[in-house]
């Protein structure tokens, strides 16, 4: 065999051999396939949950004292706006984007795939944190796609997942802190809500600034709230002697109201389990590639947590 | 003592569970449950200084108003206290919360 080409088979062989392993490459993946996963199904969920908020409130207007809403005035996406939404949509498709690099670093794909899903992921984090983190994230990770060479060995590829994990562990940390704060249901927990934000034992260096400021209304407490006000206009309608036609739209409102209240305590488990798991394995990703060892057991955790999360988010939107 | 708006969220709690036990409810506690919603939403979108007198009293008041109304879930005769202690927690609350 000509010496070039078994030099070249040799350091080929030297580098694959240097890269993640199968279980390693299968707990990434896991990781990261639950990591888009979740981002994916919670932006939808987060945008279902201010359509249902409109919907009430029209509902709370039809039913409640003309002497109290001015139907001129009556906002009826409040308190979930536009922009609060948009801004935590930003946050769960940066997440998303996390995800989906980490799962093509793990997979087979190639150069272009990675480069890709490499941009998209800086460029969904930088406008992340232009609405909830602070920019001095956005310098750690700014050269992360001109540091991706062209073609992608083993070896590249696991020092591309450990680059990717260190440069994103402290945003995605806190985004999924802020957003298990949007998962918090009304009424539990009050000093959480407020508590300021707690980075994961292993990433206690972290830094942190929310635009956001300390008080927010959560997601999923502003749409209780509305819920529970439709429930009650609803239910004082129906206890009166309204006519016939505001007693039919009451009853459909409280149906509506009562629906709501326990689809915001299914998806307040549900997504609040799997962001807490997914903190615990982002740290637990972050140990495993400072000392080689990744840890199967809280990546297992996370990735049944989300999937418990995907079957509950689509039951309930079949409801 | 709890923080304002977790006492605000169990006296919601409590008040909702006697409008569901008493057939018709009560107007005012229809429009109080209705008054501490407002309240919530508000009071999780502002910065409050919780160290002020203004404050504790307000904290104190609905603390107390929410402690009365779960012993009126179990005796309804207790109910129009619940409501009297109610009113005046919301009245410090709303002033707090510059709610109108």
């Amino acid at each position: 065999m000509n010496p070039a080409i078994r030099l070249a088979a040799g350091a080929a062989l030297l580098l694959s051999g240097c890269g993640l392993s199968p279980v390693q490459k299968d707990q990434v993946a896991a990781f990261a396939s639950a990591t888009a996963q979740v981002g994916a199904a919670t932006a939808a969920q987060f945008t279902q949950l201010r359509q249902d908020v409109v919907e009430m409130n029209a509902d709370e207007l039809a039913l409640g004292d003309p002497r109290q809403l001015n139907p001129y005035t009556f906002r009826f996406d409040e308190p979930l706006g536009a922009e609060p939404i948009t801004r935590r949509v930003l946050a769960v498709n940066a997440l998303q984007a996390y995800g989906e690099a980490l799962d093509k670093l793990a997979g087979a794909d190639q150069s272009a795939g990675i480069r890709q899903s490499a941009t998209d992921l800086v460029s969904s984090f930088n406008a992340a944190a232009a609405a909830d983190l602070t920019s001095a994230q956005q310098a750690s990770a700014a050269d992360l796609v001109a540091s991706l060479g062209g073609f992608f060995v083993e070896y590249q590829k696991k020092r591309a997942v450990a680059k990717i994990v260190r440069s994103y562990a402290c945003p995605v940390d806190q985004l999924a802190q802020l957003l298990e704060r949007d998962f918090l249901n009304f009424g539990t927990d009050d000093d959480a809500r407020l508590r300021p934000y707690q980075p994961s034992p292993v990433l206690a260096g972290c830094p942190f600034h929310s635009p956001r400021g300390d008080r927010a209304v959560g997601v999923l407490y502003g749409y209780e709230s509305v819920a529970g006000r439709l429930k009650n206009a609803a239910a004082n309608v129906l206890s009166g002697n309204a006519p016939f036609d505001k007693r039919q739209r009451a009853t459909a409102a409280l149906l509506r109201a009562t629906r709501n209240l326990d689809k915001g305590q299914a998806v307040g488990e549900g997504a609040g389990k799997a962001l807490r798991a997914l903190r615990k394995a982002n740290a637990g990703l972050v140990q495993s590639v400072g000392d080689d060892q990744l840890r199967v057991e809280d990546i297992k955790a996370y990735a049944a947590a989300a999937k418990q999360l995907l079957a509950s988010l689509k039951v309930l939107a079949n409801r | 003592m709890p923080t304002l708006g977790q006492s605000i969220a169990n006296l919601i709690r409590n008040l909702e569970h006697i409008r569901d036990a008493r057939y018709p409810p009560p107007q005012a506690l229809v429009h109080q449950i209705d008054q501490l919603y407002d309240l919530a939403v508000k009071y999780a979108a502002t910065q409050i200084n919780d160290a002020t007198a203004q404050y504790n009293a307000a904290a104190q008041a609905m603390s107390d108003a929410a402690d009365r109304s779960l012993a009126a879930i179990n005796d309804l005769a207790r109910v129009a206290e619940a409501i009297k202690l109610a009113a005046k927690a919301i009245t410090l609350a709303a002033k707090i919360l510059a709610v109108v």
